[in-house]
């Protein structure tokens, strides 16, 4: 941590999803983060997870490395197995805070995280990350990827502890990390703000007798059922139900279990539908015969694409939807669980019988809620969640200077808590005096390494204890190692990545003056930055560095072959040195950013980010294509349930924008044209009767808002003259234009929820519709009120409005979507609505004075323009812009440097939107306090003298960062290393190979596809080589490894960043040196951590299948799996069956007469 | 653009076997075949491998190299371009249009050479849909102008001057049953939108066919 100001450090409390998000954030824009956990990893319940909706990416392939980021971060100081003890207030300027840290009994600094402990201890516990489904040992890590990978003893269970009597781990740690007499340590620190994310529980549903879990066997919790589907979970990710362990027939998930019930919690959990949508349709894709039923009261989506989401789970994955909420009964024969409700939609008494039955228990507040209230004095509310301030600013604490996020203020989903833990860390940035981040230091003098050098490679062949050792003879693999081209230097270690042999690296790359160091021992993916690090220490580039993992991908996974283990790391490390000869130094640009942001729109999001950037010091440029600021908040009047009043926070904030110093608010004006990029955006805007005006920005927030839908018609009747929407509601109650007996209809989802068109559900209609209704109600209490409904969808602790509209007399009534209301006119000027009454299964007349429509927002037209203007996508399926990750980059776009917030997202609340805005403000607040950007070294770069200026490369990157810039006359391609995220997709469009990858140049690639097919003719058992892309095959192969799934050693594999990064010339190359199999391993489709990579490579492998049955060999010979990072039994699996399907197809011709290519000899 | 498309890989080994020789010289085109990633350096590696494997695979053995040119339709281009590399008993297999094929085939004169592709029509790249559209017949007598931009001698069935005929239905040609947008409705459409329908309405005489006659030279 660097030693700025100690006032303006900041306390974060949880480290989940949303606490990691905040930490990362203030991390990043400079300020110095003590974030706190109480468990002994951080990951929280998102770590637990299994897939995530509605992408149904997996949870910890996305979270691990935000996880890893904190860990490694300079500025965040990582407090795990660590609590909160004391508040004090230091001032009118901070806190002063007391952590206790619990002894681990294992010293963090030692501790390797190799695991030998955990297999010689001897007791076995119930597994609590894996819901007490099975066991772990007495001294244990959370899951296998815990940040800090450190092993923990559990005194409750440790033999030690109980009885004195053993010390087994003591005995066999190789770092002698094992310290029996640690005790608790008590930190103190002065915080100026303190962030609480420290999420929720879920309620035991022990009590509610109706659903007989704990009793049953196969009555599950939705987290319990999320770890039986996880692969890392109890049952390696088969499906088995818990009490005879075989594979269910039929599931069954029911909803609202506590939640919504007046007895229990009366508030909406607000999650439960969208995970349970997700839970069944995993459970399809495991298994697509297993009937899924999903017993519900409303559905409620919560964020855009989650009605889509839902609709698909019934259309697409047939699970069934009922909506009933019933009892559970034990066949005590079969086990089975008798479903006993009454479907609401026909109101039949029915029975169903399941296999699992799985229960979405509601969400509550952490158990140390009440505890932790106390010591924060902070308020919380009747439920026991902490209070916001009011009911707009949900990330203000009761108290100034403590913020919230996430679920601890009440339920929410993952997105929705990134973007509040990003506004979280705007809030609290307000608060320090912290102005910039200090730049990270780096050495001064480099070892000068020309590419063309003769190589001088260090190898350096690691044990880990007897985890490598004890399976491959690694002093076998060092005489080996020696004989290699290039390689002065070779040695073993007992760990290599203890500090003492990072010290002998440094002493060896002096002493034999090392221009090249490879490491052969664990994975890249955890130890890569360690090395890199020591390399750099010693004033060697760190792109000089290679590593092979003879551990995850070898030793662990073939632990009963050692003399194959020991050949392959044999392969692999004469695969790395032929590579390490291709090394070469890369260097980073770095760019100053301009200290000003601009937000277009302002609204209520606009004018709330453009005020909290202009509060640490930058210049804000918010432009308005209206007259005046406001947005869609000129025409609300209570802006929830509350009644927080629009004009009050109209009022605030144009007071605000318009008086503060820094900001440029600029009304009638139109963004006429931006160029440039992340930093440096020269934005040109048009102001009505102005002269155009021209500056540059270094951030660019997009805060356009929504308005809301006027129908041409509704139902395919006309728009009567009495017949309004909502917004046009709001006004006629304030107008006083409603009379005293008026019978007023209001007609829910006109024009969403479509099959075709506007498929989303638009969200706040529900509540608003509810919102106008009470207003009604209060001002007229003698007039009637309609709701026709479909369901209805309102959140929260919003809940208990619903319930006082039906105490008030308002009548909540459920149409049949497929049988819209009709609506006619009377005579005497009166409206007659017909419809079919669902629950009732009765005809329904009313006569109306007035019929109301909720109709959705929509997005504002223009949108179109500024997507094509910032190269910014637009979801076509609705026209709002599409964010960079659904859940953990809710408020970024792909293309670095712009932000989004708002409705211009999605439907949503003033309330969200605050949060939202805020969030986007944190986020592009982090250039401008960086005040300089620096590029990746691993980037595309183009040979201009290749270059056709074909653009095809433009075409295929999803960040904007390379192309032809064809509007300025250049017809040869350029790469901004600003914004390349280096995936290589480009490199292989390229028809003129004119593109190439750092670090992983076609040259390296090459080099190693040669070196792992050498001596391919020698073995008569199939070959195959591997290209794993880095973030799910590579790491789906190291799971394979961390869980000992063992698979035959047959396979090489080249790690490279994406599966689009793989070029047909790779497979076609190893399949002419002979290899009897290539394996492309990618993320799952919409996984990609490259947005669409894998969509690319999925394209470009089945042309290569049509080639090679063209030219008459077995396209069998080549596949493709999308293998995700917790699938390491699928990898196993994969590799198992693709060596038994050669074996079948036998040797290709290629191996005893391998074709040496054009390529070979420039290599 | 010119569009080609690859043939068949058959054809194309067919088409080798019939020549005595293991070498054959790859020559792909960085004009109008490179650009839409049809006849690029990258594709002519990529063939290269292949042809190498499928005759390995059958126990022969064949050489390739790669030289990929500038412009194959150009003669000077290639001249200086291939005549220094071309070696031994090499046979050339190019990977651009017609044009290329024949250029190089009237440049280098002693040596075969094979086309790796058909081509197939002048027309758009429509990288979204990663579609090739026909645009133009290359008639030599150009009415863009008083089309709205659309040329009915490439998009009408008929090359009508004077359309639609009675063959449409809600704007579709009944050529090729009812898929095809017809020309001339789009037309009218467009010169709508334009408010320029008195060039729809214009008779248009019987054009001179004569300077289509084929070969044309300039």
């Amino acid at each position: 941590m660097s030693e700025a100001n100690k006032m303006d450090q900041i306390l974060v409390l949880g480290g989940g999803v949303a606490g990691i998000a905040a930490a990362l954030d203030l991390a990043e824009q400079g300020h110095n983060v003590y974030l706190v956990e109480k468990l002994p990893s951080i990951g929280g319940k998102m770590a637990q997870l299994d897939k995530t909706f509605p992408t149904l990416d997996c949870s910890i392939c996305i979270l691990a490395p935000k996880m890893v980021e904190v860990a490694r971060h300079p500025n965040i100081k990582l407090l795990t197995y660590s609590e909160l003890k004391e508040v004090e207030k230091n001032g009118a300027s901070g806190f002063r805070v007391k952590i206790v840290a619990h002894p681990r009994y294992v010293d963090e600094e030692k501790c390797t995280g190799c695991g030998l402990c955990a297999q010689y201890c001897p007791i076995k516990t119930p597994n609590e990350f894996n819901t007490d489904l099975d066991d772990r040992s007495a001294i244990y890590t959370l899951f296998p990827q815990a940040v800090p990978l450190v092993y923990t003893i559990d005194p409750e269970y440790c033999l030690n502890f109980k009885y004195g009597i053993c010390q087994t781990c003591k005995d066999i740690c190789p770092p002698q990390a094992i310290d029996f007499d640690q005790q608790p340590r008590e930190i103190s620190i002065d915080v100026a703000s303190i962030i609480v994310a420290t999420g929720y529980d879920l309620l035991n549903p022990k009590d509610l007798t109706e659903y007989g879990y704990g009793l049953y066997p196969n009555v599950l919790t939705s987290l319990e059922y999320e770890r039986l589907l996880c692969a890392t979970g109890p049952t390696k990710g088969e499906l088995l139900t818990p009490s005879a362990r075989k594979h269910p027939k039929r599931i069954a998930f029911i909803l609202c279990v506590g939640s919504r019930n007046v007895d229990v919690k009366p508030y909406c959990s607000k999650i439960c539908c969208m995970y349970s949508a997700k839970a069944a349709i995993i459970t399809k894709e495991h298994h697509p015969d297993v009937e899924t039923f999903v017993f519900y009261h409303d559905t409620r989506p919560i964020g855009k694409g989650h009605e889509e989401f839902i609709q698909r789970a019934q259309d697409e994955f047939g699970v069934t939807y009922i909506k009933g909420l019933p009892v559970l009964e034990e066949d005590p024969q079969t086990q089975e669980i008798v479903i006993d409700y009454i479907d609401m939609l026909t109101g039949k008494k029915q029975k169903l019988r399941a296999d699992i039955v799985v229960l979405s228990p509601a969400v509550i507040p952490n158990k140390d809620s009440d505890s932790l209230k106390d010591i924060l004095g902070i308020d919380s509310d009747k439920y026991g969640f902490f209070k916001s301030i009011d009911s707009v600013h949900l990330i203000d604490s009761t108290v100034p200077r403590i913020y919230l996020c996430g679920s601890c203020h009440g339920p929410e989903d993952i997105s929705t808590s990134v973007a509040e833990a990003s506004g979280a860390a705007a809030r609290a940035a307000a608060r320090t005096s912290i102005m910039h981040a200090e730049k990270i230091e780096k050495p001064v003098s480099e070892i000068p390494v020309n590419p063309f050098d003769t190589p001088r490679i260090g190898a350096f062949i690691c044990h880990c204890g007897i985890n490598i050792g004890g399976v491959v003879n690694v002093p076998e693999v060092v005489e080996y190692a020696k004989t290699l081209p290039n390689v002065v230097y070779a040695t073993d270690n007992l760990y290599t990545c203890s500090s003492d042999t990072q010290e002998l690296i440094k002493e060896k790359i002096e002493e034999h003056d090392l221009n090249r160091v490879i490491v052969a021992a664990c994975t890249p993916r955890t130890h890569e930055p360690l090395f890199r690090e020591t390399c750099r220490d010693a004033g060697l580039n760190p792109y000089l560095f290679e590593m092979a993992s003879i551990r995850e991908h070898d030793s662990w996974v073939h632990m009963h072959e050692p003399e194959k283990a020991t050949k392959k790391a044999k392969d692999l490390m004469r695969m790395a040195v032929n590579r390490a000869g291709f090394l070469t130094p890369l260097g980073t640009i770095t760019a100053d950013v301009t200290p000003a942001a601009l937000v277009i729109g302002a609204g209520v999001s606009g004018m709330t980010a453009a005020a909290a950037i202009a509060q640490k010091g930058f210049d804000v440029y918010l432009i308005e294509r209206e007259k005046a600021v406001g947005g869609l908040l000129r025409k609300l009047d209570w802006v929830n349930f509350e009644k927080a009043m629009a004009e009050d926070i109209l009022a605030s904030l144009e007071k605000f924008v318009t008086e503060h110093e820094k900001i440029h608010l600029m009304t009638d004006s139109n963004l006429k044209n931006v160029e440039g990029s992340i930093g440096n955006f020269d934005i040109t805007v048009v102001q009505a009767g102005n002269e155009k005006q021209q500056f540059k920005v270094g951030s660019i927030i997009i805060a356009t808002g929504a308005e809301e839908n006027t129908p041409e018609e509704f139902f395919g009747n006309p728009i009567y003259p009495n017949v309004h929407t909502q917004l046009e509601l709001t006004h006629l109650i304030q107008e006083g234009k409603i009379n005293e007996n008026d019978s007023i209809v209001m007609l829910q989802c006109v024009g969403t929820r479509e099959k075709e068109g506007r498929t989303y559900c638009s969200i706040i209609c529900c509540a608003k519709a509810i919102m106008n209704a009470l207003m009604i109600k209060e001002k007229y209490p003698s007039a009637k009120v309609y709701i026709i409904y479909r369901d209805i969808r309102i959140h929260g602790e919003e809940e208990e409005y619903y319930w006082k509209a039906q105490e008030k007399g308002i009548n909540f009534i459920r149409y049949d979507p497929e049988r819209p209301p009709k609506v006619n006119t009377n005579p005497d000027g009166t409206l007659a609505v017909e419809f079919f009454d669902m629950l009732n299964q009765l005809e329904f007349d009313i006569t109306a004075n007035k019929v109301i429509l909720s109709t959705p927002l929509i997005p504002r037209d223009g949108n179109k323009e500024l997507s094509e203007m910032l190269k910014i996508p637009l979801d076509i399926t609705n026209g709002f812009f599409f964010e960079a990750h659904p859940k953990l980059r809710p408020v970024d776009f792909a293309t670095d440097g712009i932000y989004l917030a708002g409705t211009a997202h999605g439907p949503k609340s003033i309330a969200e939107s605050i949060s939202q805005a805020l969030g986007a403000a944190s986020r592009a607040l982090i250039p401008l306090m960086k005040g300089e950007i620096e590029s990746e070294g691993i980037v595309a770069v183009v040979d201009a003298d290749l270059c056709i200026g074909c653009a095809n490369c433009d075409f295929v990157c999803a960040y904007g960062a390379v192309g032809a810039s064809i509007g300025e006359n250049k017809f040869i391609s350029e790469v901004n290393p600003l914004l390349c995220k280096g995936c290589g997709v480009c490199a292989v469009t390229c028809p003129a190979n004119a593109i190439n990858m750092q670090h992983y140049t076609n040259e390296q690639v090459f080099a190693m596809i040669q070196a792992a097919l050498a001596e391919v003719a020698d073995s008569p058992e199939p070959t195959i080589l591997s290209f794993l892309c880095n973030w799910c095959s590579y790491a789906g192969a190291d799971m394979a490894g961390v869980s000992r799934y063992q698979y035959p050693p047959n396979v090489r594999a080249i790690r490279v960043m994406c599966s689009g990064r793989v070029d047909p010339l790779y497979i076609l190359m190893a399949f002419s040196l002979g290899a009897d199999g290539v394996l492309v391993g990618g993320c799952h489709l919409g996984d990609c951590h490259y947005i669409q990579g894998n969509i690319f490579a999925e394209k470009r492998i089945n042309d290569v299948k049509t080639w090679l049955e063209a030219i008459g060999l077995e396209p069998e010979r080549l596949r493709l799996e999308w293998v995700s990072a917790s699938e390491g039994k699928k990898f196993s699996q994969v590799i198992t069956e693709f060596v038994n399907d050669l074996k079948e197809l036998g040797a290709t011709p290629l191996k005893s007469s391998p074709i040496f290519s054009s390529r070979e000899a420039k290599t | 653009m010119i569009i080609v498309e690859q043939k068949p890989f058959d054809e194309i080994l067919a088409m080798l076997e019939g020549h005595k020789t293991h070498e054959i010289l790859i020559v792909g085109c960085n004009g109008c075949a490179g650009i839409y990633q049809a006849g690029g350096e990258k594709q002519v590696e990529v063939m290269g491998m292949l042809l190498e494997m499928a005759h390995k695979l059958k126990g022969n053995n064949m050489k390739t190299r790669n030289a990929t040119v500038l412009r194959q339709c150009d003669r000077q281009i290639v001249a200086t371009a291939l005549k220094p590399v071309i070696e031994g008993d090499e046979v050339i297999l190019s990977m651009g249009c017609g044009a290329g094929v024949q250029t190089i085939a009237e440049t280098i004169e002693d040596r075969f050479v094979l086309p790796a592709h058909n081509t197939m029509f002048i027309g758009m790249q429509e990288r979204e849909l990663g579609e090739l559209h026909e645009k133009c017949k290359a008639c030599g007598d150009c009415i863009l102008d008083e089309t709205g931009g659309i040329c009915p001698i490439t998009m009408c069935a008929k090359s009508l001057l004077n359309g639609p005929c009675g063959g449409y239905a809600e704007g579709k040609c009944e050529v090729e049953d009812y898929t095809h947008d017809c020309a001339w409705c789009q037309i009218y459409e467009k010169l709508k939108r334009l408010d320029r329908l008195d060039l729809f309405t214009k008779p248009r005489l019987p054009r001179d066919w004569r300077v289509s006659l084929s070969p044309r030279n300039l």
